[in-house]
């Protein structure tokens, strides 16, 4: 099979995808009430990306601190700690973007209109989100917590952009 | 407006006024008098009944209405532990220290309970966020061992036997 034929079965198979999405949409009979209140999501849409829990999870003040004590085994058992929780907390985050993309597939189906270019940005950014959480897992397992932020701070931005549409 | 929903919304302004004067009452006779914040969070956690959660306060009852008392011990029960829980190691292991010498118990014995007992799990609030619950016990859990091993080297060594 050659490379032509391979494209042709994925534009195929896409398309396929495209149409059964488009009919699996309600034909706009529920219209712009079905959409969750911006207010709803605002409320349940914790903000795991607050300073005060990054800079506890991620930042190297208490790490300094434990150097500084140079008592035997503590790091390690620092070390171990802080990665349980930083690996929970990503878990957490992951989790809340996996609601936002239910609620919006959800409100979606049921809209009237299709914005294509608002749910390609979605799209582009979910997956930018996940790339980003898979960076930050990678910097995680490897110990270097305190060189998430940056990452953190791109995932807390897409992740916001995204509750921007699903609350509008 | 009609005149339920008014009603309702001044009940409700009465009722936050309470609580916030119930809370202004508790911390300043109450609160106040307790030296550091693990204390007045092992206090405050101890007014809590832990088959229900709600809590409860005779002297504040007696003042005020009890879900004001309730409103304003679960109010303060939450600011201090936030405050702990999402302060510095550093911070949170001199306020342990504090409050394990301020129980006059032998600091080993002490220190080996809670290792194993972990009593201070008890003082996480209900409606608290589970990750700032599980930042708590597991920067206790470092401070104990710090404690520990602080207490260790206190102790005299077997040639001053």
């Amino acid at each position: 099979m050659n490379i032509s034929a391979i494209l042709l079965v994925v534009l195929g198979v896409s398309f396929v995808g495209a149409t059964a999405l488009l009919l699996r949409r309600e034909g706009g009979d529920a219209g712009e009430g079905s959409r969750l209140s911006g207010s709803f999501f605002q409320e349940r849409y914790e903000n795991l990306y607050a300073s005060a829990i990054v800079d506890r999870l991620f930042g190297t003040e208490d790490e300094a601190y434990i150097q500084n004590t140079q008592i035997p085994g503590l790091a390690p058992l620092f070390g171990a700690e802080r990665k349980r929780l930083a690996l929970l907390w990503l878990s957490r985050v992951r989790a809340q973007m996996r609601y936002l993309v239910k609620q919006h597939a959800e409100s979606v189906r049921a809209s009237k209109d299709l914005n294509a270019a608002m749910e390609a940005r979605v799209f582009l950014d979910v997956a930018l989100f996940y790339t980003t959480c898979s960076a930050i897992f990678l910097l995680i397992q490897t110990g270097s917590l305190n060189h998430s932020r940056l990452l953190i701070r791109r995932a807390g931005a897409f992740s916001e952009r995204v509750l921007s549409v699903v609350g509008a | 407006m009609n005149s339920f929903s008014q009603n309702a919304d001044a009940r409700v302004r009465r009722r936050d006024t309470e609580t916030e004067a119930a809370r202004y009452d508790l911390e300043a006779r109450t609160l106040s008098r307790i030296r550091t914040d693990f204390a007045r969070l092992v206090f405050l956690a101890s007014t809590r009944d832990y088959t229900t959660g709600r809590y409860y306060h005779d002297g504040l009852s007696r003042q005020f209405s009890e879900n004001a008392a309730t409103g304003a011990l679960a109010a303060c029960h939450a600011e201090v532990f936030s405050n702990l829980a999402l302060s510095p190691l550093e911070v949170l292991v001199e306020e342990l220290e504090d409050y394990v010498r301020s129980t006059h118990a032998d600091p080993g014995d002490l220190i080996c309970a809670w290792q194993k007992l972990e009593p201070y799990r008890v003082t996480i609030p209900l409606e608290c966020d589970p990750l700032v619950g599980q930042l708590f016990t597991s920067n206790v859990k470092i401070a104990l061992a710090i404690l520990q091993s602080r207490h260790r080297s206190q102790l005299p060594g077997p040639q001053s036997a």
